[in-house]
């Protein structure tokens, strides 16, 4: 029998005794996959849409009753949650559900492990909006592995004014460049308010929007690579034009000191406090000045998307992206299908639709949602005015092959609209020139290495010459 | 036999107890160095589980881009304007604060030492705010004197010379204390017997202090130039190397391949970062190499002067 009090323990006994116990509890953190706290119990459900946070505890708690199973929700913000999900994905920890901000195109996931297939109902099929699933974007061979649940039809570079400011110093809301230009310099004159901000220090957020604003100045393509050609062509007037227009407001100190380093939420903070005219934004501009500022929401007003004489806008926009995947490892594939079926309903996207984030799926929901009058009014604008693009991994999904290995152009348009601001970069057409050659390089690159490997894909596949601006793409 | 046995159990003990250091060492250390080195050969976007052997494709790659050596530009331009801030800013700080007659010594030394045990990225948005051009208090310095407002971190001309500063500030009482350690190290007795031969407080900082904290020069500006290549989370939370590059570093310039571009280039982002740890060896290896052979040089000369 043990004698306890014999028992001697002498400082190095414990010393090393401790030692060793720490090491061995460090081993044991890096172990297996299994010992992840949560993993198997229930559906884990992880996301990066900050403006949903509320809305999806909510939706996880009401979905994890009538399962029966538990539902833990995570949202990661975007800056960390692609991180987060290699982290993941590298100790076979993946999430059940999560949302789509991985880069890679579809069949790489799917090759990789990264996705399974989703089983919906046909009564969940039959919620879809026509041409929501399409081949190459979120089905391969019929099969479907991503689940859009937000709509393809939208366009980001709002222009968004405060009412009251409008009221106060009397400027009409703006169509064209002009009617901008007169609207900014009444606001200077005034000298009450600053006249505009954007999120000059984000360069990828300034590459989006004057990748709208040229597409909505009439360059017939997006992202800089032209539809009919299948080139890309930065140094198009349409860019060259909204760059410009961007100079002289920064020219004529008509932006908001401190603009040229501001970020997404310094920008929309800003102008959310009430002083400033003008902020460009996209759609869900209310759903995140109502996390900063709710008492602003009332004061928003939006006249749509800029284009140079105030011509009627034209948007394009390819199918609607996936939005859910669901692990390639689930351990829960049938009630995950549930859970994502749930999002095709329409009290969920009543719910999309009142957080004022990205315009859910099914837009006719938006009328009786309860946001305020501005977002409803731009999603009837975008019904109008969004088109569907052509996608040449849609026509041939073997094109996707040679996207996912595109390397990405620096300086990239974001970086160079910053520099052209900010003097840094004088000649802007020679600029924007460069960009085409390195994007027309690298793609080139892409599709020989995807070719190399066996996938049927050239640069054909990029140049839809019987596109017409205006009208939906069909194959 | 027994006293064979004593050694061999007393070394088990000695490696029981570097078994924690070695194993995170080698995990948190000599593994990523490693692992960077295989990465640097293939190409691989951290997604897929397929790494495909490049060779040295993506050394080519990095060496013919020019922002990476407008990166390695910036780099060794922060390192120069920094390190001797730090190193002889702190040294003569560090003099002031050695000074028996000094008062709230101990004050002045915790108030300087401050910054160093502070979060730096909270002190990167901290001074974002500090220096905001709109709303910031150096914004409401400059307007009471009816200037405009000066946007020192979104203009390209100024933001890599505030950035510096702000680390300067950061960073100054780590090196502080470094002197401050060294000067502890020179007897008391050799500053009274100088005094005692009428030695004056220029002259004991000149004939005694000074030639007796030079050895220490060697370590401490190593330490330093290798710790100034290290401003990532300062930079990245001040300007994210912007506006328009102009503050990218390599750090930061490996970052943005590595986990901010669409599709990650884990293969391409590697290469550079084993090229910039080359270059921060060659960089010590160089100060080092001039530090010891102007100390030979300098003994040679005083063995001469002696014959």
């Amino acid at each position: 029998m043990l004698d306890l009090s014999r028992l001697e323990i002498s400082r190095r006994t414990f010393v090393g005794g401790v030692g060793v116990g720490a090491l061995a509890g460090l081993l044991a953190a890096c172990g297996g996959s299994g010992t992840a706290p949560g993993a198997g119990a229930g559906i884990r459900w992880w996301d990066h849409f900050g403006g949903l946070q509320d809305q999806h505890k909510i939706w996880a708690a009401e979905q994890a009753k009538k399962l029966g199973l538990p539902v833990e929700y995570t949202y990661n913000e975007p800056g960390r949650a692609v991180e987060a999900l290699q982290l993941a994905n590298q100790s076979k920890q993946l999430p059940d559900v999560y949302s789509n901000i991985v880069g890679l195109p579809l069949p790489a996931l799917v090759d990789s492990g990264w996705v399974s297939p989703i089983e919906l109902s046909d009564e969940a099929l039959a919620r879809l909006p026509e041409g929501t699933l399409v081949e190459g974007i979120s089905m391969l061979d019929g099969v479907v592995y991503g689940l859009p649940v937000m709509s393809d039809r939208q366009y980001w570079a709002c222009t968004w004014y405060n009412s009251e400011i409008a009221e106060s110093v009397g400027f009409e809301p703006p169509r064209s460049y002009d009617e901008f230009r007169t609207a900014l310099k009444a606001i200077a004159d005034d000298g009450r308010f600053a006249p505009l901000t954007l999120a000059l220090g984000a360069s990828e957020r300034m590459r989006d929007q004057a990748d709208d604003l040229a597409q909505s100045g009439g360059f017939p393509g997006w992202q800089g690579l032209r539809y009919d050609t299948g080139e890309y062509a930065y140094e198009d007037d349409a860019y060259v034009n909204v760059i410009e227009l961007l100079k002289e407001i920064s020219d004529n100190g008509w932006l908001l000191p401190g603009t040229n380093s501001f970020q997404v939420p310094d920008a929309r903070g800003r102008w959310a406090a009430g002083s400033v005219g003008f902020a460009v934004d996209g759609p869900w501009a209310p759903g995140g000045v109502r996390a900063l500022n709710e008492a602003h929401l009332p004061k928003m007003a939006t006249s749509g998307q800029l284009t140079p004489e105030g011509e009627d806008l034209v948007i394009t926009r390819g199918a609607p992206a996936p939005v859910w995947f669901v692990a390639g490892n689930t351990k829960h594939p049938d009630e995950v299908n549930l859970l994502l079926e749930s999002f095709t309903q329409d009290d969920y996207q009543a719910v999309l639709a009142e957080a004022m984030d990205q315009p859910p799926l099914n837009l006719d929901v938006v009328a009786d949602a309860d946001v305020i009058e501005p977002y409803a009014w731009l999603v009837e604008d975008y019904k109008k005015r969004v088109f569907r693009a052509p996608q040449p991994q849609v026509r041939n999904p073997a094109a996707n092959e040679a996207l996912a290995f595109m390397m990405p152009a620096a300086p990239h348009l974001g970086d160079i609209i910053q520099g052209y601001l900010g003097g840094d970069v004088t000649d802007l057409r020679g600029e924007l020139v460069k960009l085409s050659d390195t994007a027309n390089q690298n793609l080139d690159q892409a599709i020989d290495k995807a070719a190399g490997a066996g996938a049927k894909v050239s640069r054909d596949d990029w140049a839809f010459t019987d596109w017409q601006r205006g009208v939906d793409y069909a194959y | 036999m027994a006293s064979q046995t004593r050694p061999r159990r007393r070394n088990l003990w000695i490696y029981a107890f570097l078994m924690p250091t070695f194993v995170l060492y080698g995990v948190y250390t000599i593994y990523p160095i490693v692992a960077s080195y295989w990465y640097s050969f293939v190409e691989w976007n951290g997604f897929s589980a397929e790494q495909r052997f490049v060779g040295v494709s993506n050394y080519e790659a990095v060496l013919a881009d020019p922002l990476f050596w407008s990166s390695v530009r910036i780099t060794l331009l922060f390192m120069l304007v920094v390190a001797p801030l730090r190193i002889f800013g702190a040294f003569f700080l560090a003099i002031l604060l050695n000074s028996p007659r000094l008062p709230f010594a101990r004050f002045f030394r915790t108030v300087y030492f401050l910054p160093v045990v502070t979060t730096t990225a909270i002190i990167g948005v901290v001074m974002r705010f500090i220096l905001d051009p709109g709303a910031g208090p150096v914004a409401a310095v400059v307007g009471l004197f009816g200037l405009p407002p000066v946007d020192l971190l979104g203009d390209s001309a100024t933001a890599l010379v505030t950035t510096a500063l702000v680390y300067v500030w950061k960073f100054f009482g780590i090196t502080m204390i470094y002197w401050l350690a060294a000067l502890q190290t020179i007897p008391q007795d050799v500053y009274d017997a100088a005094r005692v031969d009428g030695a004056g407080g220029a002259r004991i900082f000149r004939h005694i202090t000074l030639p007796m904290l030079l050895p220490f020069l060697l370590i401490i500006t190593v330490l330093t130039i290798e710790d100034c290549f290290h401003a990532f989370d300062l930079m990245q939370t001040m300007t994210a190397g912007g506006p328009f590059y102009s503050t990218e570093i390599i750090e930061i310039y490996i970052y943005r391949w590595a986990f901010a571009a669409s599709i990650p280039q884990l293969g391409f982002a590697s290469a550079a970062a084993v090229l910039f740890g080359v270059l921060v060896l060659v960089v010590v290896a160089l100060q080092a190499w001039a530090t010891l052979t102007s100390q030979r040089l300098r003994s040679q000369g005083t063995e001469k002067g002696r014959a």
